[in-house]
């Protein structure tokens, strides 16, 4: 019975020893305070003091709490950072976490992470930390004589671009903020009438504006863009349009014969093996028929036409790893190499393989390894090309090789190496 | 729990509910075992029961294959026939896959891409740079377009892949309307299906209760119509995901009544039971045997055998479950 109090006893000193030495810790962890060794950051990173000046700062860096995103020894990452600055940043801001695991559409330097590329991670002059106010932070990237022509849209003039666009994600593509024909109408606010009268009797008000104007800027009054379809440049809209209607904006005929009655040639291009052909008119697919920024009265620019339908075109186009592509991948010339409407050769090419690519490449055509119907691939025996080594969408291997050219790529046919 | 137990029992005790508790979990561990696993075995089993068999390349006797189009197994014949379109020709194999014969009809073939054979004997071959479909009759010698006269269209016909059902009506993929063309036996045309979910119409078969599969690429759907041409169900989706389709080209109705669908992009053959669940899939991108590059057309005869058109290695390959 004593021994048993006395075990008991000492159980109780046990926990109470050990529930004292945990509350020290506990207390020594709270009361840390790092300040004083941070504080040794500034004397050698002494440029850094001037940024508290500024009137936004970091609240880590207010708080001298350096060793919040960098390790004072050693890090994989640049400037001593702990992490990669995209998982850095969502580690405490967690809006923006959850925003990036959500679908729609996403600035691209928000979606690689590289917040820095907008933001300035100690402070900043001007609001969210950003590296510069207004469109002078947008011109860093994008080219501000896209935005600068003779006419231009006042939220564009007045630097205002947030007035339409969202800065991390949107549900609306070129992250705009609603719907474009919605956005457009919160400002521009005409009666239906006279939307109707301006176009000619058109009833345009459910139609996207954007199809025809531009929103940033051109030289031409109204914004409309430049490029001109012709009997819309000629205002002969019922070349292709039946007059003008009350409620609906309607086509003489639901079918590309409308736009091959002018360009007859182009209906043969469609009838080969590989073909673009679709249903009713099927070239507004890719063009518009009223005016447009690019030469052929492409929609978009050509890869962002492509990759409208090609998504998981665009998944390896955008995907880091495969960061050797050939020089017109890179640009986003899809059509110097493919036939847009059709084509009687495999991928939608201009030509056979080989001829495709030394039509530019013209030393390989003399002197390469050999290619052609009398050179054969022992894996699937069939004619070695070009494309048998290089995949030009994209690879991880230099020149665009489909393997590493100092050890996989020999091996895959030449045995025993 | 366990020191209550061992203060009213003892340690005996407490071994003995350890041992009746463990016995309990492995029970449970069993029952879900035998609820779960049969969903999954099925798939893993059929995966595994699925063999590369055999590919046709090049051969003395033909040479090598152009751009291949499609390619029809005759069960009445036991034949292969393949649509080598830019060689503007027709290339039968036997049973055994040996090269039996070539048919060009004096040069008369503009890029055929794919061919069908009925009972009659008759051949169809769809050329869509004429738009038209060849109906070749080699008992009479004769050749003629099937007639598209009386059909209305929005867009000049555009035919596509080919189809036949067991009563011998043909079935024509038409991309620029969107929709099947359904020809009866004599070739009188009988009714269209439009088909909702179409962007990037690509392919269509029949299976022998006479239900209509579509596959479209763009909207990466398949759409099952009945006999009267009402759609009864539609499933797919484009992503990356397990079960997604990256760029869906092929389909075909194997002799179990799953579906399959020939993925270009993933190099891979999907399988989905008829209520559109993913079940497995087979084959890899590779240029070896038994792997595919840029495949482009899928067909499956009554023996199980799989025929896979595989435009980036120039190869018909065979595989069989």
């Amino acid at each position: 019975m004593r021994v048993r109090s006395c075990f008991k006893l000492f159980l109780i000193l046990a926990m109470l020893i050990w529930i004292n030495a945990m509350m020290s810790v506990w207390g020594w962890a709270q009361n840390f305070n790092p300040v004083g060794n941070v504080k040794k950051c500034l004397t050698c990173h002494s440029e850094l003091k001037k940024e508290f000046s500024k009137k936004i700062i970091h609240k880590p860096f207010k708080d001298l709490k350096c060793t919040y995103c960098h390790n004072p020894h050693a890090a994989k990452h640049g400037h001593l950072l702990k992490e990669d600055v995209g998982i850095l940043c969502t580690r405490c801001h967690k809006n923006e976490r959850q925003t990036i695991k959500m679908r729609g559409y996403f600035h691209p330097p928000f979606k690689e992470g590289q917040c820095l590329k907008c933001h300035n991670p100690h402070a900043s002059s001007s609001s969210h930390l950003l590296k510069a106010q207004g469109e002078r932070l947008c011109f860093a990237c994008h080219v501000k004589k896209q935005f600068t022509k003779k006419y231009q849209h006042i939220p564009v003039k007045n630097g205002r671009c947030l007035s339409c666009h969202d800065v991390h994600r949107s549900e609306h593509e070129s992250l705009l903020k609603r719907e474009p024909k919605i956005l457009c109408m919160s400002c521009h606010s005409y009666s239906y009438a006279r939307l109707q009268k301006i176009h000619f009797g058109y009833p345009v008000q459910n139609k996207d504006c954007t199809s025809c104007h531009n929103p940033h800027s051109t030289k031409r009054r109204h914004l409309i863009r430049p490029i001109l379809h012709k009997p819309f440049e000629k205002r002969q809209c019922t070349t292709c349009h039946k007059r003008p209607q009350f409620k609906t904006v309607a086509l003489k005929k639901n079918s590309a014969s409308i736009c091959f009655q002018c360009h007859p040639d182009k209906r043969k291009d469609f009838y080969k093996i590989n073909s673009h052909i679709g249903s009713g008119v099927f070239c507004l697919n890719c063009h518009d028929p009223h005016a447009s920024n690019a030469k052929k009265l492409e929609k978009q620019n050509e890869a962002k036409n492509c990759f409208h339908c090609h998504e998981d075109s665009e998944r390896d186009f955008f995907n880091k790893t495969n960061k050797y592509k050939h020089p017109l991948v890179k640009e986003g010339k899809c059509s110097v190499c493919h036939s847009p409407h059709g084509s009687n050769y495999r991928l939608f090419f201009e030509g056979g393989d080989i001829k495709m690519c030394t039509r530019c490449h013209k030393r390989q055509a003399r002197f390469t390894h050999p290619i052609g119907k009398d050179a054969i691939d022992p894996r699937s025996k069939r004619a070695i090309s070009c494309i048998t080594c290089h995949e030009l969408m994209g690879t991880p291997y230099q020149f665009s090789l489909r393997f590493d050219r100092k050890k996989d790529l020999c091996i895959q046919c030449h045995k025993g190496y | 729990m366990l020191i209550l137990v061992r203060f009213s029992d003892g340690w005996r005790g407490m071994v003995k509910k350890q041992m009746v508790r463990k016995q309990i979990y492995v029970a449970m561990f069993v029952l879900m075992a035998l609820l779960v696993l049969p969903k999954y075995s099925l798939g893993w089993q059929k995966k595994e029961r699925i063999k590369y068999v055999f590919s046709i390349t090049r051969g003395k006797d033909f040479g090598s294959f152009g751009l291949l189009g499609s390619v029809f197994f005759s069960e009445q014949k036991q034949r292969l026939y393949v649509a080598d379109a830019t060689n503007n020709r027709i290339l039968s194999f036997g049973a055994d896959f040996n090269f039996l014969a070539e048919f060009n009809a004096d040069g008369a073939l503009s890029y055929p891409v794919s061919i069908v054979r009925d009972k009659r004997g008759r051949l169809f071959l769809s050329e869509p740079s004429r738009g038209q479909v060849l109906v070749v009759s080699l008992v009479k010698h004769a050749i003629s377009p099937l007639d598209f006269s009386g059909i209305p269209s929005e867009n000049n016909i555009y035919p596509g892949n080919l189809a036949i059902d067991v009563s011998g009506k043909l079935y024509v993929v038409d991309k620029a309307n969107q929709r099947i063309l359904i020809f009866d036996a004599d070739l009188k045309f009988k009714k269209q299906i439009l088909v909702k979910y179409g962007r990037g119409l690509e392919d269509v078969k029949v299976d022998d209760n006479g239900f209509v599969y579509t596959l479209s690429t763009v909207d990466g759907k398949i759409c099952i119509f009945d006999k009267e041409g009402k759609l009864v169900f539609s499933f797919g989706k484009r992503g990356n995901g397990h079960g997604e389709f990256l760029f869906p080209v092929s389909l075909a109705i194997g002799p179990d009544g799953l579906i399959y669908v020939l993925d270009r992009h993933k190099s891979k053959v999907m399988v989905f039971n008829k209520k559109g669940q993913f079940m497995f899939e087979f084959s890899e991108f590779g240029w070896r045997e038994g792997r595919l590059y840029l495949p482009s057309y899928l067909y499956i005869n009554r023996a199980g055998q799989i025929f896979i058109v595989d435009q980036g290695n120039n190869r018909i390959s065979i595989f069989q479950e």
